[in-house]
């Protein structure tokens, strides 16, 4: 059977470690062609490299979410290495942990900018050029189960991560007449190597018991469904938020502070990776 | 991402027609061991061979169970009958009724009949099929609709239905899933079966609705495109995937 991903060419925006790696080899598992965008140059070459020497096809293109100019270049050799784009993927973003009333202006630009504008910039650019092809497309972003509902001590990230989930919304209705499909995946705790302080946190307090599956993601279970998104076995599925969460935002009168045990520590840091 | 149910055994109800009859035969596809189909009429709504041939067709082993949702005892006996293939691993909780609402002439057998078959049914569906899968593990998905999340005028007491397949699912899920046992509901949108052709006229014989306007993606859907969504929710692609809702309708209520 079809993956429903065979010989699609995708891009993916943050495809350097974490979720956008297992995106990354997730879609060329299912046949894809793929693109890794990253501002880490040696990371997105090693995952493109890990894509080909399990028989996949991948260029590693490094740019920066928050510079336009390096994005519409991505899309370009895309196109130019693999003849146009089927999938945009963008898994960029990052989290930061303050008590509200400690949150600075420099602080809510940042988290706006590596969670909301970034995503404008990448989308944008992914779905012109889906459009000037005029033959479908999908493009899936990464929300978060933050953006469903109060985050203490991660204000701006829950709030950019509401935005995230607004913006597929529409964009799903007006790229929707194109054959062009956007969603997004919101996924719950998830071990990457930008989460994996919460390991010791985990072994203290054993927050994951609080997760009716008992234990946080791996990243390969958001890059399943990341995948199944992006596919054809999703071809009637558009503007939808798929939440990945092993059941936690069902419980009726459970709060998001999953992280709450940990005293201000700063989630991601100021070089700005962007990966998650 | 193929032979997504690799070996594994599934329960359909209301398996015979429509979105059920395209869920079977893609578990098929998809490498199930065997099929079950929990009905109460074998012969399909929409004509054709009966849904066994098409699974049998496909590779798996099936079995017809003759089984009524609204007898919790039947739902038992569709369970136990997947026994003899190694369990129940997956369970599809399909069969609903469908049709327009009069709601000021609105009965009680009506109503009874409506949540008897949408919701009892579905509950005691869940019931049986966790009863099993208690000690193994597995993997429950609810038919729930978009009228499960959004109202609908014309449908109040199916999009109540609806809605309470959708609550029914957050619950398991959170019950059912440190047992191993995922609970996730799919919410179809216009979808073109003998439901929105014949129960109420919302699609005319060229498969075109007036309410098309109103999709993002410009047509009614597919049975197929609800039963890919099936067989995701049903694998391990969704091994994280638990109390959650998935919509497939094109996006109408995105909208």
């Amino acid at each position: 059977m079809d993956s429903g991903l065979e010989g699609k060419v995708a891009l993916v925006a943050g495809a350097g470690r974490g979720i956008g790696r297992a995106c990354t080899l997730a879609l060329a598992a299912g046949g894809a062609a793929v693109a890794c965008v990253d501002n880490d140059q040696d990371r997105g070459q090693a995952v493109a490299e890990e894509v080909e020497a399990a028989g996949g096809r991948s260029v590693a293109v490094q740019a920066d979410v928050l510079d336009r100019g390096t994005i519409t270049e991505a899309v370009r050799q895309t196109v130019v290495a693999f003849g146009h784009i089927d999938v945009g993927v963008d898994i960029v973003g990052e989290g930061r942990f303050k008590p509200f009333l400690d949150w600075t202006d420099r602080d809510f630009t940042e988290q706006f900018d590596v969670n909301l504008r970034q995503l404008f910039v990448v989308s944008q650019e992914c779905l012109s050029q889906m459009v000037s092809q005029g033959t479908g497309g999908s493009f899936v972003a990464i929300a978060s189960t933050a953006g469903l509902g109060a985050m203490p001590q991660m204000a701006f990230y829950a709030a950019s991560k509401a935005a995230v989930i607004s913006l597929i919304r529409t964009l799903a209705v007006e790229m929707g007449p194109h054959g062009i499909r956007v969603n997004a995946v919101a996924p719950g705790s998830t071990r990457t190597p930008r989460t994996a302080f919460l390991d010791e946190v985990e072994r203290l307090t054993h927050f994951s018991a609080r997760v009716p599956l008992g234990r946080r993601a791996d990243a390969e279970e958001q890059a399943a469904a990341v995948a199944f998104l992006a596919s054809e076995r999703a071809s009637y599925i558009t503007g939808q938020v798929l939440v990945v969460d092993g059941g936690s935002t069902v419980q009726a009168g459970r709060t998001l502070d999953e992280f709450g045990a940990v005293p201000s520590v700063p989630w991601g840091d100021s070089s700005r990776s962007h990966q998650q | 991402m193929t032979d997504l149910l690799a070996g594994k055994v599934v329960i359909v109800t209301g398996g015979s027609s429509g979105m059920g009859r395209a869920i079977s035969l893609r578990a098929a596809e998809e490498g199930a061991a065997a099929v079950l189909i929990a009905d109460i009429r074998e012969e399909p709504r929409e004509g054709g061979r009966p849904t066994t041939d098409l699974v049998a067709g496909a590779g798996a082993k099936y079995q017809f169970v003759e089984a009524d949702v609204t007898r919790p005892e039947d739902l038992a006996r569709a369970v136990a009958a997947a026994d003899s293939f190694g369990g129940v691993d997956v369970m599809v909780n399909n069969a609903g009724v469908f049709g327009r609402e009069d709601f000021f002439e609105w009965t009680e057998s009506d109503y009874d009949r409506v949540m008897d078959v949408n919701v009892k049914g579905v509950f005691f569906g869940c019931q049986a099929a966790a009863r099993a899968m208690r000690g193994r593990g597995g993997a429950i998905v609810n038919l729930s609709s978009i009228g499960g999340i959004k109202g609908g005028g014309l449908f109040p007491t199916y999009c109540s239905s609806k809605g309470a397949v959708r609550l029914l699912t957050y619950s398991l899920g959170e019950l059912l899933g440190p047992l191993g046992i995922r609970v996730n509901a799919i919410h179809p949108g216009l979808i073109d079966t003998s439901m929105t052709r014949v129960d109420a006229p919302l699609i005319s014989e060229e498969g075109e609705s007036l309410s098309q306007i109103t999709i993002p993606l410009g047509r009614v859907g597919q049975a197929r495109d609800v039963a890919d969504a099936a067989v995701y929710l049903a694998s391990d692609l969704a091994s994280y995937v638990n109390g959650t809702s998935l919509v497939v309708d094109g996006g109408r209520t995105a909208s």
